[in-house]
C-alpha cells in the first residue's frame, strides 16, 4: 500500500487499456508507453496487464505503508527514494515508510517524460469494460475516473509473493530514449490528397513536438503540407470547403491527421475514435510506445515502412519480453 | 447534403462482419461513409482479413433490411443551460444565430426540426457522442460551426452542424452550435437507469431518432428522476429504399 503525499502533474493508474470500444467512442487508454509498462510488470512477477502507476514528469510523492517489491521503468526522470537516486529497470524491495519522490528538472535535460511504477501484486482500481485504465475525459477507470489525489491510498490487488530472487532487466535491451525520435509509419488512406513535394517533406522534415501534447494527441509543427486541388468526381470543390476536411471516419491509435492549418496531429491512447480530418498515415504498432515518451521540443522523423516490415518490427519487439532478458539475482538484505 | 446511402451500407457491412464472428477483429468503427476495421495481426494476417472482408462484402445484399431502432428523444429548445454555457465563455447565444442563419422564427424552427426522423450516422469522437441527419431532405436545417470551439458543452446539448447534428453525451469541448438540450442520459457508466445495464452507450449507428419538444418543467421532471425514466425505444427495421424515399 502507498499513500499519495503529492499527486504530481497527472499521475494515473493504468493497465494495457480497453480495446474494442472505439465503436462507442471509448478510446483504448492504458499505459502510453506500453513497452516500459510491460517490462515493469514482468520485473515484479506480475501479469503484463496488472495495474501500475503512470507518472508524468514530476511532482509525485509516495509514502510506502508496507514492504513491497516494485520496479520503476520508462523515462529516467529525477526520481529519489529517501532522497537517494534509484536504479530503474530492476525489481527492488521498498520498505514501510520509504518515500519515493519525482523532483522537478529542466525539460530539455532528460529524454522521455513518463515513468512507470509496477508493484508486485498490481493495484486495486475501478474495473470498467474490462480495464482499470484511467481515462480522465470520460471519467473511467483508475480511482473514480480521476488522476491520483493527495492523501489517497493505493492498495495492492493481490498479496506479496515470496521473493527469493529479484529480476534485473538486460541493460542492452532497454528501449532507447532520445529527444529525436524515429516514427515508422504506414501511409494512407488519404496520402493521395497531398501533392508529391508535400509527401516528400513529410519524410525529409525534422518535425518539432509543440506544447500541445497530451495522452489525447500530439501536435507537431513544421512545414505546411499542401493539398492537391480538391476534386470530387472530376468537379472542383467550392472554396468554402477546407481541403483537409473529409467525411468523418474512424481513426486508429497512432493515426496521423493533417488539420486545416497544415499542421500534423498524432492520435494518442486517449484520442478520439472519429475524425473529420484527412488521415495521412498511421504509426506502426511497434512504435506506439514512443508517443507516450514524446515531450515538447523533441524532434520527430517519419520513416515509411510497408506492412510486412511493421509486422516484423512487432515480432522483434516481443523478444524484449522473453525470459532471458530478465536476469535473476539472489536477494541480499 | 450528406448522402446517407454509404453510411447505410457501412452499417450493413459491419453487421455482416459481426455475424461471421471473425477471430482477430477487435473493433469496427462506422464513419459517415466508411468502416474502420481494427484487427490483431498476430491472429489474422492483413491478406486473410482483406480476403475475408471482400468475401463478406460480396455476399452482402444492400437491399436487405437493417435493424434500426426508433428512439424517442425529448428536447428542450432554446434552453437556459446552453445559454449559460455560451455566456460563461463570452460567446453569443447560438439559438438566435441558427434562427437568423436559417431565416426562421423559434416556432418555425421547432416545427421544422421536429418534423422529421433522424438517422444516427455514427457514435464516436468522445464516448457516446452521436452524429445524425434528417431523413426528410426538405426539413434539413444547418448552421456553420463556431469559429473557435467551446471549452466545454453541457451534457445532453443538441448541436446543429453544417453536415449534420449531434448530441453531446458528456461535458466535452465542442465546435457545433447549440439549439437545445435533452434531459435523458445518453452515456452512463453508473447505470443510473436500467437501459445502461448492458451497454454504457445508449445509441447505435443506424438508430432513428424522433425528437420532440418539451418545456423546462418536463425537462426537470425527467432529469431529476432519470433512474425511473422509461426510455422509449422500439425495435424496427429499415431499408435503403426507405432511406432514399422518406
Amino acid at each position: 500500500m502507498f499513500k499519495v503525499l503529492e499527486p504530481g502533474i497527472s499521475t494515473t493508474i493504468q493497465d494495457l487499456g480497453r480495446p474494442g470500444f472505439r465503436s462507442m467512442g471509448i478510446p483504448i487508454s492504458g499505459a502510453a508507453d506500453n513497452i516500459s509498462f510491460i517490462i515493469g510488470n514482468l520485473l515484479v512477477g506480475n501479469k503484463i496487464n496488472d495495474a501500475g502507476i503512470e507518472v508524468l514528469l514530476w511532482g509525485l510523492k509516495l509514502l510506502a505503508l508496507e514492504n513491497m517489491f516494485i520496479a520503476i521503468t520508462g523515462a529516467d526522470l529525477e526520481i529519489r527514494m529517501n532522497s537517494h537516486p534509484i536504479e530503474l529497470w530492476r525489481a527492488f524491495l521498498i520498505n514501510k515508510y520509504d518515500v519515493i519522490e519525482f523532483l522537478p528538472f529542466d525539460l530539455s535535460s532528460k529524454n522521455g517524460c513518463r515513468s512507470y511504477i509496477c508493484i508486485n501484486g498490481g493495484l486495486k482500481a475501478d474495473m470498467v469494460l474490462g480495464s482499470v485504465s484511467t481515462y480522465i475525459q470520460g471519467g473511467l477507470g483508475g480511482i473514480n475516473g480521476c488522476p491520483l489525489e493527495k492523501e489517497q491510498l493505493l492498495i495492492k490487488n493481490r498479496d506479496l509473493l515470496n521473493f527469493k530472487q529479484v529480476k534485473i532487466y538486460d541493460k542492452n535491451s532497454i528501449p532507447k530514449f532520445s529527444s529525436c525520435w524515429k516514427l515508422r509509419i504506414i501511409l494512407g488512406p488519404f496520402d493521395n490528397l497531398f501533392d508529391d513535394s508535400s509527401l516528400n517533406k513529410l519524410f525529409t522534415t525534422k518535425w518539432n513536438v509543440t506544447h500541445k501534447i497530451s495522452r489525447f494527441g500530439i501536435r507537431l509543427s513544421g512545414p505546411k503540407l499542401k493539398f492537391k486541388d480538391s476534386k470530387y468526381k472530376g468537379k472542383k470543390l467550392e472554396k468554402s470547403v477546407d481541403p483537409s476536411n473529409v467525411p468523418t471516419l474512424g481513426v486508429p491509435l497512432g493515426g496521423i491527421e493533417v488539420v486545416g492549418s497544415g499542421e500534423i496531429i498524432i492520435i494518442g491512447v486517449d484520442g478520439p475514435s472519429i475524425t473529420g480530418f484527412s488521415i495521412l498515415g498511421t504509426v506502426i504498432s511497434a512504435d506506439i510506445w514512443k508517443l507516450g515518451q514524446l515531450k515538447p521540443d523533441d524532434n520527430i522523423r517519419f520513416v515509411k515502412v510497408k506492412l510486412e516490415m511493421a509486422k516484423k518490427c512487432l515480432r522483434q519487439q516481443k523478444k524484449l519480453f522473453s525470459k532471458e532478458k530478465f536476469h535473476k539475482i539472489p536477494i541480499c538484505f | 447534403v450528406v448522402d446517407l446511402e454509404y453510411n447505410f451500407k457501412a452499417i450493413l457491412l459491419k453487421n455482416a462482419i459481426l455475424r461471421h464472428n471473425i477471430k482477430g477483429i477487435n473493433d469496427l468503427v462506422v464513419g459517415t461513409c466508411s468502416l474502420l476495421v481494427q484487427y490483431d495481426n498476430k491472429i489474422l494476417s492483413f491478406d486473410e482479413l482483406k480476403k475475408t472482408i471482400f468475401r463478406i462484402e460480396k455476399a452482402v445484399d444492400y437491399n436487405d433490411e437493417l435493424p434500426s431502432r426508433i428512439v424517442e428523444v425529448p428536447i428542450l429548445f432554446d434552453d437556459r443551460w446552453t445559454k449559460e454555457c455560451a455566456l460563461s465563455q463570452k460567446l453569443d447565444p447560438d439559438f438566435e444565430f441558427i434562427l437568423s442563419y436559417n431565416n426562421l422564427t423559434k416556432n418555425e424552427f421547432i416545427k421544422n426540426f421536429t418534423g422529421t426522423k433522424y438517422w444516427v450516422k455514427y457514435v464516436g469522437f468522445s464516448p457516446g457522442l452521436i452524429a445524425f441527419n434528417a431523413l426528410d431532405q426538405t426539413k434539413i436545417i444547418s448552421s456553420p460551426q463556431l469559429p473557435s470551439p467551446r471549452i466545454w458543452t453541457p451534457k445532453g446539448a443538441l448541436g446543429v452542424g453544417f453536415s449534420g447534428n449531434c448530441i453531446y453525451a458528456s461535458k466535452t469541448p465542442g465546435g457545433i452550435r447549440l439549439a437545445g438540450i435533452t434531459p435523458i442520459l445518453t452515456y452512463d457508466l453508473k447505470k443510473q437507469n436500467i437501459v445502461f445495464n448492458e451497454n454504457p452507450v445508449l445509441f447505435r449507428a443506424g438508430d432513428r431518432l424522433n425528437l420532440y419538444s418539451i418545456d423546462e418543467k418536463e425537462f426537470l421532471q425527467i432529469r431529476n428522476n432519470i433512474h425511473e425514466y422509461k426510455y422509449d425505444i422500439k425495435e424496427s427495421l429499415f431499408s435503403l429504399s426507405k432511406l432514399k424515399g422518406e
